[in-house]
C-alpha cells in the first residue's frame, strides 16, 4: 500500500496535498484497491463552495459506489476533466493523474489539523484490514 | 465460513475474497474488467465449487423429477442435461438449476450455492415413491473453464472433451475419481463444467491452468462470472429469481412444458398464462456514463413503470446495463433510471445484450 508522506488523509480515503492556500484532492491507494476498477467519476462543477466533509462527487467501481468527501472547506477551483474521460486513472495513479478537484480553502490554519498524517493512516488502513 | 479446496490456491494468486452462499469465494483476481475480457477472447478458469449437488435416484426417480421441476425430464438421456427449476405451488421460483441424467434412473441436480439447503429440505419433504436423495455439495468440487479456447484447453486432458455437444456431459476418471464434464456454462461463450471429488479438485484446477497458459488461461472471480452474464441476460437467483416471480415473467417460458402433465406450480402457471404476467424482463443500455445498480426504479413520462434486478457496468459494450422487469403492456423504447435520486435515460433492448 502507498501512503505518500507529504500528503494528509481522511478517515474516508481521501488525500489532500496543501500547498499554501491551494488544496488538491483525491483517494488514496487503499480505496483503489478496496473499490477495484473504477468505471465512471462524477464530480460537482467549479465554483462549488464546500465544508469540510461534504460530498463533492461519486466513485463506481464494476461493483460498487462510494461517494467523495471534501477534506477542508473551500471553494473548487478546478476539477481533473482528464479523470472523467479515464476513471481507470483512478486505479494506476491514485496520487498523480487521478488528482480530482483543486480548492482554495477557506481555512488553512486550523482545518488540517483533524486529519492523519501519512503514519496515521497507514496505521488506520491496517486496523481496518 | 466454509472454503473451497481450492482457498489456498486463490490466496496464492492474491484474490480478494466475499462472501457468497456461506463461502469465502474469490471476488477477483487481477480486476473484473480484465478478468472478463479474457473469458470473452480467450479463456478463464472458475472455483464454482460453493455450487451444490443433489442427487435423485431409484425406481422411482423419474417420475418424482417430473412432478418436481417443470422441464420434460423424461426427454433426456442419459448424458443429456437441462435447465429448470424447482417452482413453489404459487408458480414462484424456488431455485434455478440444471438437471443431469446419469443413468435411466439417477439425475444430479446442480443448484445455487445460497439455496442448496433450502433446495435439498424442499425435495425431501416432496419426496414420493421410492428413491434415494443424496445431498453431496460438501463432498463434490466444480471447476469452469469458459471462453472461445476452453475446447482446446480441455483436450489436452481429457482427449474426447470436444466431441461433447453443447448441454451434454460425460463421466470420466481422473486421478482415480469419477468426473462429470459437461459442455455448460454461465458466461455465453463456449466452455465447461467439471464436477469431481473434492480429494482431486486442485490436481484438477493446476491441470487446467498447466494446460491453458500457453493459450493465455486467467483465473476469474464472481465479480466477472455476474458481469458475463449480465451481459448475457441470464438470470440470477435473487436478482431476477424468487419465489414470488414466476419462470413466465422473467421470459423463460420455454422451460414450462405444460403438456407433460401436472408439476409442482402447473396450476398457478395456467392460471398466470391466461390471466397474463404482468411485467417482463427486459435490457436497458444506458445512453450516458452512468451505472444502474439492483432496485433503481425505472420511469417513464414521470411514472414508474419497473425497477432494476441486475444493474452493472458492461465491460464489453464500455456501459451501463440492467436488467430490469418493466410493466407488461409498456411499449417504450426509451426510458428513464433512477440512479441515487438522479434521472439518467436508458434504450430498451431485448436480451442478450451481446449477440453470440
Amino acid at each position: 500500500m502507498n501512503v505518500p508522506k507529504d500528503l494528509k488523509y481522511t478517515k474516508d480515503h481521501e488525500w489532500a496535498r496543501i500547498e499554501g492556500t491551494s488544496v488538491t484532492v483525491g483517494i488514496t491507494d487503499y480505496a483503489q484497491d478496496k473499490l477495484g476498477d473504477v468505471v465512471f467519476i462524477e464530480i460537482q462543477d467549479g465554483d462549488t463552495r464546500l465544508k469540510q466533509g461534504e460530498k463533492f462527487g461519486t466513485v463506481e467501481s464494476v461493483k460498487s459506489v462510494s461517494d467523495l468527501f471534501t477534506p477542508l472547506s473551500g471553494k473548487i477551483t478546478e476539477v481533473n476533466k482528464d479523470l472523467i474521460d479515464h476513471p481507470e486513472f483512478v486505479n494506476k495513479d491514485p496520487y498523480g493523474k487521478a488528482w480530482m478537484i483543486k480548492l482554495a480553502a477557506d481555512n488553512i490554519q486550523n482545518e488540517p489539523a483533524g486529519l492523519m498524517d501519512a503514519d496515521a493512516y497507514e496505521k488506520y488502513c491496517k486496523e481496518a484490514g | 465460513m466454509k472454503r473451497t479446496p481450492l482457498y489456498e490456491i486463490h490466496k496464492t494468486l492474491n484474490a480478494k475474497f466475499m462472501e457468497f452462499g456461506g463461502y469465502e469465494m474469490p471476488l477477483q483476481y487481477t480486476g473484473i474488467i480484465e478478468e472478463h475480457l479474457a473469458v470473452r477472447k480467450k479463456a478463464g478458469i472458475f472455483d464454482v465449487s460453493h455450487m451444490g449437488e443433489i442427487f435423485i435416484s431409484g425406481k422411482d426417480a423419474l417420475s418424482f423429477c417430473e412432478w418436481l421441476t417443470p422441464n420434460h425430464v423424461a426427454r433426456l438421456s442419459a448424458g443429456q442435461a437441462q435447465y429448470s427449476f424447482l417452482l413453489n405451488e404459487r408458480g414462484g421460483v424456488i431455485d434455478d438449476l440444471i438437471i443431469y441424467r446419469l443413468s435411466a434412473d439417477s439425475f444430479m441436480f446442480c443448484v445455487n450455492a445460497s439455496n442448496t439447503d433450502k433446495d435439498y429440505n424442499w425435495i425431501l419433504s416432496n419426496r414420493k415413491g421410492n428413491i434415494v436423495i443424496d445431498n453431496k455439495s460438501e463432498d463434490i468440487g466444480l471447476i469452469s473453464v469458459q471462453g472461445p479456447l476452453s475446447g482446446i484447453i480441455m483436450q489436452s486432458i481429457f482427449p474426447d472433451i470436444q466431441e461433447i455437444k453443447r448441454f451434454t456431459f460425460k463421466t470420466d476418471t481422473f486421478k482415480g475419481r469419477q468426473i462429470y464434464f459437461s459442455r455448460t456454462g454461465y458466461t455465453g461463450e463456449d466452455g465447461y463444467e467439471c464436477f469431481v471429488d473434492n480429494a482431486v479438485v486442485v490436481d484438477l484446477w493446476n491441470a487446467v491452468m498447466e494446460s491453458g497458459r500457453l493459450h493465455g488461461i486467467k483465473p476469474i472471480g464472481l465479480g466477472a462470472r455476474d458481469t458475463l452474464r449480465a451481459e448475457m441476460g441470464y438470470p440470477l437467483y435473487g436478482m431476477e429469481l424468487n419465489d414470488t416471480t414466476t419462470p413466465l415473467s422473467a421470459d423463460l417460458g420455454w422451460v414450462i412444458k405444460m403438456d407433460k402433465g401436472a408439476f409442482i406450480g402447473s396450476d398457478a402457471l395456467k392460471v398466470v398464462a391466461e390471466k397474463g404476467v404482468g411485467k417482463r424482463l427486459t435490457g436497458i443500455i444506458m445512453n450516458g456514463r452512468s451505472i444502474p445498480r439492483h432496485q433503481n426504479p425505472v420511469l417513464w413520462k414521470d411514472k414508474i413503470i419497473g425497477e432494476v434486478t441486475t444493474g452493472t457496468y458492461s465491460p464489453s459494450l464500455s456501459r451501463g446495463i440492467a436488467m430490469a422487469y418493466i410493466d407488461d403492456d409498456a411499449e417504450v423504447s426509451e426510458v428513464g433510471v433512477d440512479i441515487r435520486s438522479i434521472l439518467h435515460t436508458g434504450t430498451v433492448v431485448q436480451l442478450p445484450f451481446i449477440k453470440k
